[in-house]
């Protein structure tokens, strides 16, 4: 063997079937070693589609934080339903986890990639990594739809929640619920004025039946409860309107009061010390206009006004206490107390029915709009590695590579030294 | 000395060169992956109208420096649970300015006309850099946990300016008797009330659905139904757990009313009568100088109307929230100090009739009240207590998320956090590969030439410019290591008329007679395999692959040559061949020695030595 080279060939030609069968073990060693090591790690897209995203705030306009995505209870919500609660450690599996943006554009990403490295050794029973990342994402998924999007407890609004109330109780608590789901309604048809539900529904249809119940069911009840005087414990109930023209007459006194108080200054105002300035402004069309400096005396006039405006308020509620108080101290007909009582039950049972089934209509209208509206908010779009991938084929080839040439350079070696032998035998 | 041929250098040193590029590129790897930084950048914007002067929400000097102070740095680190340097972090962190493109034109203008561009810059860019201890995946973890720290910090500092106000203590009624728990109650919906109003009803929260509105009706509803409900049954029946105490205590109240109301009315009064001095004295001062201008420069105080004193000074002067400061302020001021007082004297006569009409139901209670009412008024309350703080978790929720909407309001984050390396090292890898490959080829040339002179200098025969014996000793000694011979020649030529020549004709002459053959053996022996001058008249030449035919063939070849050559001084040469093959000798030194036994053959015979000599 003269040199290297030759030496190479001559072990290529000779020993071709067994490097043949030492790189075709190499490789499939390799391969196998890359599929039993690839369930130890896996990757996900998480993409938030909400309107806000692109923005970098939460549907909520508060700041958002994606490394925020896997939080203590979060981890340890995924890892308890993948039943891995007394094999993995909360602490241990966040460190295995990064999250870092999908693209490395410039502006806000609204795609991160979630990847779960398994250390070495860990335990995870029949719980692939990918199983275990995945419920983890599942987790927080869950948590962003509890925090964000599911059950607008606004809709589960419990109309009356008190017990043993006086009638007209009754009627101020639906009237506040009625106003604030028409509020709640009317927010949400403002983002989307033409959103129809499956149903055929829509927010302003909604909107009217609310206050269809508001102004003739309701105040049909109220007539009757304050026109003919129901209650429910006639005494107490005048006590309370007692206390209520006490409170109210006093709240009066106090108004009154300050009214003169601001009356008194105005009259004492010495005009002469507050000349007024004219500043140029723009008006709503921006156009100029002069302006002038708002001074005490403004202030002070108007405070009379509210005042005045405030005290004939409480005495409009005075008056209709009072008048209330009469009403249900006139002498009553047992029969026809009882009569109106039942006949203001039946019709309060009857609008808690009506208003019961407007719900359900809100609640899948309300469904619909916010998968229609924020897309599910967040998804996640598992990075599934093809079977190329799995098995590390170019990894695999190259350690066969490197193998075969080390055993080449290792048999080339070695035929050296044999043929040195042998000639240095035959003599 | 052998031609300077630098295909020959970088061809015998090729695998040193491979060598010295690899170890240079891994050397140059270390070196790099040492010196690598990682460059993480966000860009955060100011929203609020002040931002723009250089302000924050709450009127202070907006400095976005702040992000590089240690307490934001060391809870970001803590929130990623990272232990490392704080102070290297601070360092490596540095904030700069950006103009976006409107900015930028707006500043041209400005700067085009000749006047001061004096607008701050409200968008930043944070920019981390971290050594080759840190990677790129920890660098952008640790930017985005500072500007998220840094966030939660400059809202609480700036923005947040209302403080949630607490839930309900459940152990309200062992403090108080039942209407002094309820007054309370009320008092804490009216504090949580006056948050709600504060914030605007109109915020709704995304978690719940509910808007501030939602609950301040709720809310409202509970106090005048549910709560009312409760007091006037309270009231009304008389339910205490000790009427004595609890009269004590409202007595108490009153007296305190009664004290604080002649304090206010006195204060009151004061206030009126400085109210009094100072119309005068301003009247007196507007006329004084009204009268004063009017001399000095009559049309100018016409032009500015009754009272120049005071309007000259309103763009002039301004206070801590950029409001004019001018005379009428002060004037105001002390008329809303003197309606204030009275304002509170009106609230305390609210306050002391409350507390009599109080008195009114408990002055003829003697005794505790029965356990039944107490225990079911205590129930009612408990429920009462349990329900607002059902609405005021609520409200907790709605508050925290306006809260954090009100910081994304006033400051923003406009890009996620990126991290780029410092250092290309592909880049200059790929240029190290070139580097080492040239100086491995220099070195292979610079060796090479070396080895050329070392060569010459030791194992080149001076005279016969052929191998020294020292020379054919190493190559004896290489084809000894290299085994055994197969078809191998030794052929050794004497040259016989030598020590005549230098006996006839002196040294030199001889010398030059060596020089002579060397040249010719130089060029027809080498074509065969090694040839040297092996001292003492000898020429050994080692002719592998050679058989003794082709040995004798060689002999002819010189022996012709030296025929044609035209030498002043022929040289007679002789030579012994010996073959492996025919010797049956296949180790080189064995060869050699039977050689020199080997039958003397002429390769040429001088013959005219003498005539050449005369020629001379």
């Amino acid at each position: 063997m003269k040199n290297l080279a030759t030496r190479v060939v001559f072990v290529l030609r000779k020993y071709f079937l067994w490097i043949l069968i030492f790189s075709i073990v190499m490789l499939l060693a390799s391969c196998l070693w890359s599929y039993r090591e690839s369930p130890r790690s896996a990757s996900v897209v998480l993409t938030f589609t909400y309107p806000n995203a692109s923005e970098g705030l939460f549907p909520n306009g508060s700041y958002f934080n994606a490394y925020d995505i896997f939080t203590d209870d979060i981890v340890e919500t995924g890892i308890r339903n993948a039943g891995l609660e007394e094999m993995v450690q909360t602490g241990k599996l966040a460190d295995e986890i990064s999250i870092l943006p999908r693209s490395n554009a410039s502006l806000l990403t609204t795609q991160f990639v979630v990847t779960y490295n398994a250390r070495r050794g860990e335990q995870l029973g029949a719980v692939s990594a990918e199983g275990l990342l995945h419920s983890i994402v599942y987790a927080y998924i869950d948590h962003f739809h509890n925090t964000y999007s599911n059950d607008q407890l606004v809709l589960n609004l419990n109309v009356v929640d008190e017990e043993k109330m006086e009638y007209i109780d009754y009627v101020k608590y639906y009237n506040s619920a009625l106003n604030q789901l028409k509020k709640y309604l009317r927010s949400q048809q403002d983002n989307n004025k033409d959103f129809v539900s499956s149903d055929g529904t829509t927010f302003q249809e909604l909107i009217n039946i609310l206050e269809r119940y508001r102004l003739t069911s309701l105040k049909e009840i109220e007539a009757i409860i304050t026109e003919r005087g129901v209650t429910h414990d006639r005494n107490a109930y005048i006590a309370r309107l007692n206390y209520e023209l006490w409170d109210k007459s006093n709240t009066y006194t106090l108004n009154r009061n300050m009214q003169e108080l601001y009356n008194n200054i105005l009259q004492d105002y010495k005009s002469e010390l507050t000349s007024v300035v004219f500043v140029p402004a723009l008006d709503s069309n921006r156009e100029f206009y002069m302006s002038k400096t708002r001074v005490g005396i403004d202030t002070y006039s108007l405070n009379v006004t509210n005042y005045e405006e405030a005290a004939e308020e409480i005495k409009r509620q005075i008056d209709q206490t009072s008048q209330n108080i009469n009403t249900i101290k006139a002498p009553a007909n047992t029969s026809a107390a009882a009569f109106n009582a039942k006949r203001v039950d039946s019709y309060l049972a009857i609008l808690k029915e009506q208003i019961d089934a407007t719900m359900s209509k809100i609640r899948v209208i309300e469904k619909e709009y916010s998968k229609y509206k924020n897309h599910n908010y967040v998804t996640m779009t598992p990075v599934v590695p093809d079977f190329t991938e799995r098995i590390g084929l170019k990894s695999a080839i190259l350690f066969t590579v490197i193998m075969d040439v080390v055993l080449v350079t290792i048999l080339a070696f070695l035929k050296r030294e044999k043929k040195a032998s042998e000639e240095v035998d035959k003599y | 000395m052998k031609d300077f041929q630098i295909l020959r250098y970088i061809k015998k040193w090729k695998y040193l060169i491979i060598v010295i590029m690899l170890l240079g590129l891994v050397a140059l790897y270390f070196y790099l992956s040492r010196q690598q930084t990682y460059n993480v950048t966000m860009d955060i914007q100011y929203l609020n109208d002040g931002a723009s002067k250089g302000l924050t929400p709450t009127g202070e000097k907006l400095d976005p420096e702040e992000i590089r102070s240690a307490i934001i740095v060391n809870s970001a680190l803590e929130n990623i649970g990272l232990d490392c340097n704080v102070d290297y972090i601070r360092n490596s962190l540095t904030v700069q300015s950006i103009l976006t493109e409107d900015e930028e034109e707006r500043k041209k203008a400005v700067l085009e006309k000749g006047e001061e561009y004096n607008i701050t810059p409200t968008n930043y860019r944070v920019l981390l850099t971290l050594d080759s201890s840190y990677s790129g995946e920890t660098a952008q973890n640790i930017m985005t946990a500072i500007v998220n720290q840094y966030m939660i910090w400059y809202g609480n500092q700036y923005v947040i300016s209302m403080t949630k106000p607490g839930a309900l203590d459940e152990a309200l009624l062992d403090k108080f008797d039942y209407i002094v728990a309820l007054d309370q109650i009320s008092e804490e919906i009216d504090n949580i009330l006056n948050y709600i109003y504060t914030c605007g009803e109109s915020f709704r929260s995304s978690q719940t659905g509910f808007s501030f509105y939602d609950l301040q009706t709720q809310l409202e509803l509970l106090r005048d139904t549910r709560l009312e409900d409760i007091y006037v049954k309270t009231l009304k029946s008389g339910i205490t757990q000790d009427p004595d105490l609890l009269c004590d205590y409202y007595n108490s109240d009153i007296a305190d009313n009664n004290l604080l109301r002649e304090k206010l009315l006195r204060e009151a009064e004061e206030m009126k009568k400085l109210l009094d001095v100072y119309e005068q004295r301003m009247m007196e001062a507007q006329s004084s100088s009204s009268t004063s201008d009017k001399s000095d420069d009559t049309e100018n105080a016409e032009d500015e109307g009754s009272s120049p004193i005071i309007l000259n000074k309103v763009y002039e002067i301004y206070d801590s929230n950029e409001n004019p400061v001018y005379s009428q302020n002060s004037y105001e001021k002390l008329m809303d100090t003197y309606a204030e007082y009275y304002s509170k004297i009106y609230a305390i006569d609210k306050a002391i009739t409350r507390d009599k009409y109080i008195l009114s139901y408990f002055s003829g209670v003697s005794a505790a009240s029965d356990a039944n009412s107490q225990e079911d008024i205590h129930e009612e309350i408990l429920g009462l207590v349990n329900r607002v703080n059902s609405i005021y978790e609520q409200v907790n929720i709605v508050g925290t998320e306006y809260n954090q909407s009100e910081i994304a309001n006033n400051i923003r984050v406009k890009s996620s956090a990126i991290s780029t390396k410092g250092v290309n090292i592909e880049l200059y890898m790929l240029l190290g590969a070139i580097l080492f490959l040239g100086l491995g080829c220099v070195g292979a040339i610079v060796l090479g030439r070396a080895g050329d002179l070392m060569d010459y200098v030791l194992y080149t025969d001076k005279i016969t410019g052929l191998p020294s014996r020292l020379s054919c000793d190493e190559k004896i000694e290489q084809i000894a290591k290299a085994g055994a011979l197969t078809t191998f020649s030794c052929v050794c030529l004497s040259v016989t008329n030598l020590g005549d020549i230098n006996a006839r004709y002196g040294r030199e002459v001889g010398n030059q007679m060596l020089a002579d053959l060397g040249q010719i053996l130089e060029v027809t022996a080498k074509q065969y395999g090694f040839i040297g001058y092996n001292n003492s008249n000898q020429f050994l030449c080692l002719l592998d692959h050679c058989p003794y035919e082709k040995a004798k063939d060689m002999l002819d070849f010189i022996g012709n040559e030296l025929a044609l050559a035209n030498f002043h001084f022929k040289p007679s040469v002789s030579a012994k061949i010996g073959e492996s093959d025919r010797l049956a000798c296949y180790q080189i030194n064995n060869l050699i020695s039977y050689t020199f036994k080997q039958e003397e053959i002429i390769v040429y015979k001088a013959k005219n030595n003498d005539k050449s000599r005369g020629t001379m």
